[in-house]
This record gives structure tokens, sequence and C-alpha cells, in this order.
């Protein structure tokens, strides 16, 4: 470069910065000599736009023990960044073109680029004896900058537990929401095919289990031998609250990770279909003590007991606001069931909300957004989820006549819903999402109903 | 673990270079017009650079999930089958970025269930654990150990967007080379996931904030009221609901005004 280039260039730099100090709210040059504004006009208008693309290839082991768990981990952070469908996650047979990367300084962004990745994942598993460390790295294929790094320390014997963390930590970061994937089913399974002691019918014994959200992970929770159902977890993810049979239906709360268990309704009556309230101080639940099903709410140590529903007719399945407001439960009194809301403190204003149903059963309000999912009555034979929006009365279905479909429940973010399913046989646990696509089977094994999603 | 070298500061090499190029012998008045202009330019920096320091790129921060068992660390402590399981203390997720501190000891076992009769036969179950139970192996909770949180940047970086353009309805005005697309994308999404569009009105209200460099929202109003102040509220309550990453370190100005209009359809 000559002299009188070097000069040229310097002064057109001075000249950028000169019209820069006399006119402060102009744009200032940015470290690539860019200007750049202070101002920009946007419109947003509800689409969600197109999503990123992500690209997960499997972690790199870096001892040789590590294999196995390098493989699970990229495959279920794959599975895991699909979920939300925030991102669109480039299919993993496709990655056979690029070259594995061994460090990051090797990553193959050209080739990325090619496949049309906006994003790519690395990350490397190591592990010492019973110990994993799992480090993670999100680039961004245009800038090859870092955008997420993180290093996870623990335990090898739940590798799935660390792309589960690492996944709702990116949509997190990334998306702002708050995604599902350290959240747990419960629900009631005959899978180890006991019978119950000492009655005259055959039965088998129904347990609660938990299971990790995409149903891996499976454990049983109670162990009584009995029928057990209706599992509903509280708030802090830490208890479950169920019906159990022993021999009379009634409520108890096991405390799951200290093994504690309690009966807050000792006894007194029938009690059924507990529900934690959203701050986990209170549950709701059907007693038939008076003589006849009703709704009745108590604090979780037994205290406070109150009644909120007083008539003739059966009144079931209570479920909590997102606020703690309001109740919305199941009653027979037009002849069929019917949903219906009231006052959770005393069982005032109650009002009717399913006006077009044959039959409506199962109410579950979201708890993010003011909007109730219940069964109602499609056939003869069944029942479709569908869910309601009290802003503008709506009602929407979300299952199509395929099987039975009862017991929704949703996830925390709102997005998805749980229910029970007959469609392929034996009763079964299966996800979708709010707006009725994404089906996926979460069990197989015997049969499995009314599933509890924590939060 | 693989470090990041971190941005070098450009306002140093620009002044280096502007002070460097202003000592060559060029002339007695070439210098002198030389001097005034590296001065100003050196005022101009000192104005208009961005209060906050550049962070460097994210640093990889340690997240332990060992610890007492619990809805989001589980660690060792898996819930053992029909195992009874001995009370262990909660154990919340650790933030990164603070020091990690041993978790406290598990406490001693307190198994109290109602029913005598149920506890007996609850353990001698314990042989007939489903398939996908783990070993029956009494679980006594994870050893506390130390955490090795050493964090330097903060978890936010840049955002992703897609490669085809800020979609979503995202139009950027007159700026052909915009450094960050993908943080105006983010910020999009951020502040969509906050805004309740379903207001039964159609109607467009625009809202003008500034982003600080931190990305904190600073006076977010209506710039431009729809007629409905039902929409006129939903917008400003997404603004306001916002938490955004800091501005990116390639977007050189202190602040970002942002007008932003909101579409209402029915």
């Amino acid at each position: 470069m000559t002299k009188r280039q070097m000069q040229l260039r310097f002064s057109l730099a001075v000249g950028v910065i000169g019209v820069a100090l006399l006119a402060v709210h102009l744009p200032a040059a940015s470290p690539q000599g860019q200007q750049q504004p202070s101002d920009i006009v946007l419109v947003i208008n509800g689409d969600p736009g197109t999503p990123p693309r992500y690209a997960v290839p499997d972690f790199v082991a870096l001892t040789p023990d590590a294999a196995e768990a390098a493989k699970t981990i990229g495959q279920v952070l794959w599975d895991d960044l699909n979920y939300e469908k925030e991102f669109y996650l480039i299919p993993r047979d496709t990655y056979g073109s690029v070259p594995a990367a061994r460090s990051p300084e090797t990553i193959p962004f050209a080739s990325w680029r090619e496949l049309g990745a906006d994003a790519v994942v690395f990350g490397t598993v190591q592990r010492t004896g019973n110990d994993v460390r799992v480090q993670v790295r999100l680039f961004n294929v245009r800038t090859r900058q870092s955008v997420f790094a993180k290093e996870y320390g623990g335990s090898a014997a739940n590798p799935r537990l660390y792309p589960h963390t690492i996944a709702d930590e990116i949509h997190q970061q990334q998306r702002g929401l708050r995604g599902v994937a350290r959240t747990k089913l419960a629900f009631v399974s005959d899978r180890n095919r006991q019978r119950v002691d000492g009655t005259v019918e055959n039965r088998e014994v129904k347990e609660i289990y938990i299971a990790d959200y995409d149903g891996a992970n499976a454990r049983r929770v109670t162990t009584s031998r009995q029928l057990n159902a209706n599992p509903n977890w509280a708030p802090d993810g830490r208890a479950l609250a169920y019906t159990t049979w022993r021999p009379n239906p009634d409520v108890f709360i096991s405390f799951i990770y200290q093994g504690v268990m309690q009966n807050p309704t000792k006894g007194v009556g029938t009690n059924y279909l507990p529900v934690f309230s959203p701050d986990g101080k209170q549950i709701a639940f059907m007693s038939g003590r008076n003589g006849n099903p009703e709704i009745y709410a108590m604090n979780v140590d037994g205290s406070n007991l109150r009644r909120l529903t007083n008539h003739p007719a059966g009144d079931s399945s209570p479920t909590w606001s997102p606020n703690g407001t309001q109740i919305a439960f199941t009653s027979d009194r037009t002849g069929k069931p019917q949903i219906y809301v009231m006052s959770s403190v005393d069982g005032s204003n109650l009002r009717r909300i399913t006006v077009d149903e044959s039959e409506a059963d199962r109410p579950t309000w979201s708890p993010s957004i003011n909007e109730i999912a219940f069964a109602a009555r499609t056939s003869s034979s069944g029942f479709d989820i569908k869910v309601y929006d009290p802003n503008s009365g709506q009602t929407q279905k979300i299952t199509f006549g395929e099987g039975t479909n009862e017991s929704p429940a949703y996830a925390p973010n709102g997005r998805h819903l749980a229910f029970s399913s007959t469609r392929s046989g034996r009763t079964q646990i299966y996800t979708v999402g709010r707006d009725g696509k994404d089906l996926r089977q979460i069990t197989r094994d015997g049969s499995n109903q009314t599933p509890a999603w924590s939060n | 673990m693989f470090p990041i070298a971190g941005d070098a500061p450009v306002s140093e090499a620009v002044t280096n270079v502007i002070v460097a190029r202003s000592h060559e012998p060029d002339g007695l008045s070439t210098m002198v017009v030389w001097s005034i202009a590296a001065h100003a330019a050196l005022v101009a920096v000192a104005l208009l650079w961005p209060v906050g320091a550049v962070e460097p790129p994210p640093t990889f921060m340690t997240v332990s999930l060992t610890g007492a068992p619990g809805p989001k660390t589980e660690g060792l402590n898996q819930i053992g089958g029909e195992q009874p399981i001995q009370e262990t203390p909660p154990q919340p997720v650790k933030e990164p970025v603070k020091e990690v501190e041993a978790p406290p000891a598990p406490k001693a076992p307190a198994m109290t269930l109602p029913d005598p009769k149920a506890r007996t036969r609850a353990q001698t179950k314990a042989k007939e654990a489903p398939s996908d139970a783990i070993a029956p192996r009494p679980s006594v909770g994870e050893r506390p150990r130390e955490g090795t949180a050493r964090v330097r940047g903060q978890g936010f970086g840049t955002g992703l967007s897609s490669s085809g353009g800020s979609g979503g309805g995202v139009q950027l005005d007159g700026v052909t080379d915009f450094c960050c697309p993908e943080y105006i994308d983010q910020m999009r999404v951020f502040i969509q996931r906050n805004w309740d569009q379903g207001q039964g009105v159609a109607g467009s209200t625009g809202v003008k904030f500034t982003i600080m460099r931190n990305g904190m929202i600073q006076t977010p109003q209506i710039e431009r009221p729809s007629g409905f102040d039902v929409l006129d509220l939903a917008a400003l309550r997404a603004v306001q609901r916002t938490t955004l990453p800091p501005l990116p370190n390639e977007f050189p100005n202190p602040t970002l005004t942002v007008h932003m209009r909101f579409d209402y359809s029915r």
C-alpha cells in the first residue's frame, strides 16, 4: 500500500468520526467500520417467524468409556431441542457429509453452512469413574462465535439429565421460553401385573409411576399393592397426591424424595381426586363424607376443611385456576356431566362453561394461560380432548376420534398436553402439542392412565 | 476447556493508529491538520464509545448436577423403585453466576408412614422391584462436594436466528448492513412471548423504547396509539415484562432505540 492510499483511507476514517462528532445522534462507526443505526423500526404481528436451524451432532467422548453417554446425550439433546418447535432441528442422518470435529477449533463451519445450519452444538463428555463432565457450546455458524458455553459435572448414572438441562437452558437463553425437558409425568400403571391382595375380584394392582417427560426413566412410587389412581404433582415437584384404596378410597400425599407419606383426609368418609393449589398449601378433592360426592378443600396438613359444593347431584374432578382463586369441576346437576367454575374460597360465583357438549368431564386448568382442557363425549364409545378459552368462549379439538381420549394434563408451559388414549389398544399415555400436532406415545408397558405433568 | 480470546479493545487500536499517523513527517501544515483531526477523533471516540466495557465472549461456566435428589437435580440419586427413600434436604439448581456452595449434609432418615403395616410390606416387597427400577441399594444421598464454578462471562451471548433473514414480520427500516440481525430476531421472540395478542380487536400500536447496553429496557412509551386502550396496554405490557440479553459486542452504540409496531388482527 502506498503512502497516498494510506492517507486517503485514513482521511475517510477521520471524516466519518468528524461527522459523528458534529451530530451525535448520527450513527457511530462500528469496530468493523460499518455504520450502525441508533434507532430501528420493527413490526411484530404474532408470526412466529422462521425458526433457526440447529445441528446437534454426537458429543465427543474424551475417554473411551464415555462413548455410550456421548451418543445418548447428542440424541436426547436433539429430541429435547426439537420438542418445543422453536428451532428447526436438521435431521441427524444428514450429517454424514460433515467431518466430525474433535475440538471447537476444528468445527467445519463451512460444511455446516452448506447443510443450512444457523447454529451447531459442539459438546464433549469425559468420564472419571462414576462421574461425568459434559461440556457444551452452541456456535453461531455465520459469525463462528460461541453464544452458549457451559460445563456440567455429576453422576454418570443418568446421562439423559445433561441434555435435558442443556435444552431447558438453551430454550430460556435463546428464546425466552421455559422448556419442559426436566419435567416429569406421573401416571397409574398395572405394568408389573401383580394381583390385588384379598379381594374377591381378581384385579391387577395399579400403582403410581413417574417418568421423564419423554417416558424414559420410569420408576414406581407407590407400594401399596392396591388400587392407586389420579396422581397430582405438588407445585415444587417433590410430592404427589393421589387416591388410594386401603380398602376404602382415601387421599394420600407421598413426598417422593423423602419417603414420607401423609394422609390429610384421615379416612373420614371416602375421598378421591386430590389436586394441589398453585401455591402448594391446599388440596381440593372430592368426598362422599356427607352422603353424595361434593368438592372440598383443606390445607395440606388436613386443617381448615371447607365444603365448596352442595348439590344432590354428584360433583367431581376439581382443578385450580392458575392464580388459585377459582376451581373448575364436573357436575351432573343437569343430568349429564358438564363443567362448572366457582370461587375456591366458598364455592360462590358458580357458572357453567360447557354448553355445546353432550358430556364433558375431567377439566384441567392450564397452569400458564387462562384455558381449560377437558374430555368431551364425541361418540357413543368415546371422548376427545378439547380446549376451552374463557376469553373468547371458543372450544378447540385436540384429538380426533381415534380411540377414546381422556384425562388431559397440561405441561407447565401450557404448550403441550398429556392424556390417556386407547388408540393403539390398551390405554396408554400420549403427549400432544397444544395445537393438536406432534403426537407422541409415552408409555407401552401394561396399561397406563391418568397422567399428571410436573412443574 | 477451550479458552476463547477476548475481543481486542478496538478503541485502543484506532487511537494508536491515529496517533502514530499524526507523528509521520509529512510537512508542517499537513501535520497540523492531522493533529486537529486526530484530536477531534479522540474526543469523538471518547464521547461515543459505549459506556459498558466490551465483554468477552462467554467462557464455560460449570454446573454441578450432583447433590441431593430433587425434581431438577437427581445426580446419583435415582428414586429407587419400591425401596423406601431416605430423607435428604432439597437441593435447588445451582445458579452458575454464584460460587457454588456445598449442599447441606443429608439428614437422618425419617420414614413416617401412617400405617405401620404398610411400612413392613413396603420393605419386604423391595425384592420384587419392577424391571425398570434400579438396584435396591440404600440411597444415602450424594456425598456433598465442592462446586467448581468459576464464571467470567454471563450466560447470554448473541442470539441466533434463521439465515433466511430476520423473519416473522421484522422490518429493518433503511438499514442494509445491520451488524446483528440475530439480536433483533431474539428481541422480537422475547417480546412476542410476553405479548397477549388476542384482544378481540384489530389495530396497530406503536411503542418506543430504549435498550441499554446491559439489555435493560428503559422508558417504554406509546408512540402511536391505536385508539383502543386494551391494545396499547397489551403492547406496553409486553415490552415491560421483557428482559433482554445485553446488546451484542458488535453493536457499537451505547443504546439502541426501538420503534416497534404491534399489529393486532382479530
